[in-house]
């Protein structure tokens, strides 16, 4: 197979030549390896394959329909946000590619990334399929026994992260399952039936009147 | 409206009549285990449904998922272990899905079903429970001290604990057909170790302006030197309610029970045990089963945050004190004057008063109160 070189950090050479030393595997293959990885999870072969997946996608990132299609001019993309308002985005790989390409912060609403390690990019708010810690979430969640995933709409999860924002809720899965422990355990109360039967009551009764209770 | 019982039904474990003389009978075949007092109470508690949902001691599963995340594996609030513990040569005799008869002081009072025993980590319990792994701590001391196996299975109860407090001892049933025969739908409970003085007084009238009903529930079990004793305490809430109380307004009720000293996690333990009484709010005040400087004054009321699915509410009642400038009792929120004028509630301070042959102020006890506890030869418990 033909090969070139890329280059990388000094630092993240010597990490792959220690993840390799662990994996008792050589340092041509891991990087190999990473490569493979990096096809399988990533499908899309350029921004235009990303722009037709946007396009099917719009709700998974809060949007109802394109106003006004730009793509590849800046700003890609005028859209109806899902509470009617017309928003600005850009569509970029990678979310820092927004500054790599020297676009203007002030003329978009959102970024729309593949994947990003940041929230906001040059000071915009980025809408990434892929973030570290979904990545994290799903590594943990494979060993995890006491946690099962549920989907909810991205659109609402975004609206509680807003929501839980200085209220001492880690996440918004920690509130979830606050807001939702609560309202089953009020549904089962509704549902529980007498703790005792018209026996008991009778029995107890005189039971109370000998001690005076009643 | 009324509170259901934690997870929606009310344990009964009690053995009667036909059913309850063969078990009996067959006991004597049984290989048996001698439990303490602490032990036997929870198992009459487990049996009468004072811990609801739990039909006996707990196995593994129970136990680790209450140490871990303080709920019990079908995701019920639990912030207590139950366990039953046995040392490492009785565990050796036990076999699981077998019978065992549970004594006290030589007679059976349950058999147990064994599902299962195993290993306990006392360290672990230990730090988990009491956040803390200092021996000084009396509940980590006695946790240190179980043995290191613990047997769980459901139980049945066949015979009863001496309790020379029958009259004042209603369980769960019982209390719930009370609070409904006197019309109450709300009612707050109220836990205590102490003989009242004016804060708790003005603590229980706090609740009691918004709810139908108080159960002052006094916990009866061991004690330290220098503490009221219990017939004292009891005597003394009488001639509380009798003097100072609507009628009917107030259910006097003993819990036959250990503290643990466990803090923020054993005030939810109480607050789900009222629940089970039938009560609907349950009074946390300042550093609410604590002992020593273990826990923040607050730290209780900060863990209640963690269950929005309790099914009790509980109320969080700052400390109240006799101000003199206000001429009552009042508490932070209702009073704007210094420390120079509050006089601060201290149960140590009423005792040693009492023990050194004084008496009270009337705005720190109410005098028929006083009177009470002044007609026993020994109202504290000795060395």
């Amino acid at each position: 197979m033909e090969k070139t070189t890329i280059q990388i950090s000094e630092s993240l050479r010597r990490r792959i030549k220690v993840f390799a030393a662990m994996r008792g595997a050589r340092y041509d293959d891991v990087l190999q390896d990473f490569v493979d990885f990096f096809e399988l999870s990533i499908p899309f072969k350029s921004e235009d394959d990303f722009a037709k997946f946007f396009e099917a996608n719009l709700e998974r990132f809060g949007f109802r329909r394109v106003l006004n299609k730009r793509y590849p001019s800046y700003p890609d993309y005028r859209v109806e946000d899902l509470n009617g308002d017309a928003k600005e985005v850009e569509l970029e790989l990678f979310a820092r590619d927004f500054e790599r390409h020297r676009h203007d912060p002030s003329r978009v609403d959102y970024i729309v990334a593949l994947f990003s390690t940041e929230d906001h990019v040059s000071g915009v708010p980025v809408l990434s399929v892929l973030k570290p810690d979904i990545i994290r979430d799903l590594i943990e969640h494979k060993e995890d026994v006491k946690h099962v995933m549920v989907s909810i709409p991205k659109t609402l999860h975004r609206r509680m992260e807003r929501l839980i924002k200085d209220t001492g809720f880690g996440s918004v899965s920690e509130y979830v399952v606050f807001v939702l422990r609560e309202v089953v355990a009020s549904i089962e109360a509704e549902k529980a039936a007498q703790p005792f039967s018209e026996e008991d009551v009778e029995r107890v009764k005189s039971r109370l009147r000998a001690l005076g209770y009643l | 409206m009324a509170s259901v019982p934690h997870g929606g039904r009310l344990v009964t474990r009690v053995a009667k009549g036909e059913r309850r003389r063969r078990l009996l009978e067959e006991a004597d075949e049984l290989p048996s285990l001698d439990l303490d007092l602490d032990a036997a109470l929870d198992a009459e508690n487990i049996a009468y449904g004072v811990y609801s949902p739990l039909e006996g001691f707990m196995v593994y599963e129970e136990y680790d998922s209450v140490l871990e995340d303080m709920r019990l594996p079908n995701d019920l609030p639990w912030t207590i272990p139950v366990v039953l513990d046995v040392d490492e040569e009785k565990a050796k005799f036990l076999k699981e899905n077998s019978e065992l008869a549970l004594r006290f002081s030589g007679r059976t009072i349950a058999i147990m079903k064994v599902e299962e025993f195993y290993k306990l980590d006392r360290k672990r319990y230990a730090e988990k429970v009491f956040g803390t792994r200092s021996p000084e701590h009396p509940g980590v001391a006695k946790a240190l001290g179980m043995g290191s196996f613990a047997v769980g299975g459901k139980i049945e109860l066949v015979g009863k604990t001496p309790n020379p407090y029958e009259r004042y001892t209603l369980n769960p049933v019982e209390t719930r057909v009370l609070f409904k025969e006197r019309g109450w739908r709300t009612v707050v409970g109220f836990q205590t170790r102490n003989a009242p003085h004016l804060g708790h007084e003005f603590i229980q009238k706090s609740a009691l302006v918004f709810t139908d009903g108080l159960f002052v529930n006094p916990v009866i079990g061991r004690k330290k030197p220098g503490d009221f004793r219990d017939e004292v305490i009891l005597a003394a809430y009488e001639a509380l309610i009798r003097n100072y109380y609507p009628k009917d307004t107030v259910v006097l009720s003993v819990l036959r029970y250990n503290m643990k000293y466990a803090g923020p996690r054993e005030a939810v333990h109480h607050a789900i045990i009222r629940k089970n009484f039938g009560c609907t709010h349950f009074i946390i005040g300042r550093d609410h089963a604590g002992v020593g400087n273990y826990y923040g004054p607050y730290d209780a009321w900060r863990l209640f945050k963690e269950f929005p699915d309790l099914g009790i509410t509980p109320l969080f009642v700052r400390e109240f004190f006799y101000c003199k400038r206000c001429g009552g009792v009042v508490n932070e929120k209702t009073c704007p004057h210094g420390d120079a004028y509050r006089v601060r509630f201290s149960g140590t301070e009423i005792r040693s008063t009492i023990l050194n042959g004084g008496k009270p102020p009337p705005e720190m006890m109410r005098p028929e109160v006083l009177e009470t506890i002044l007609k026993f030869k020994h109202p504290f418990v000795e060395e």
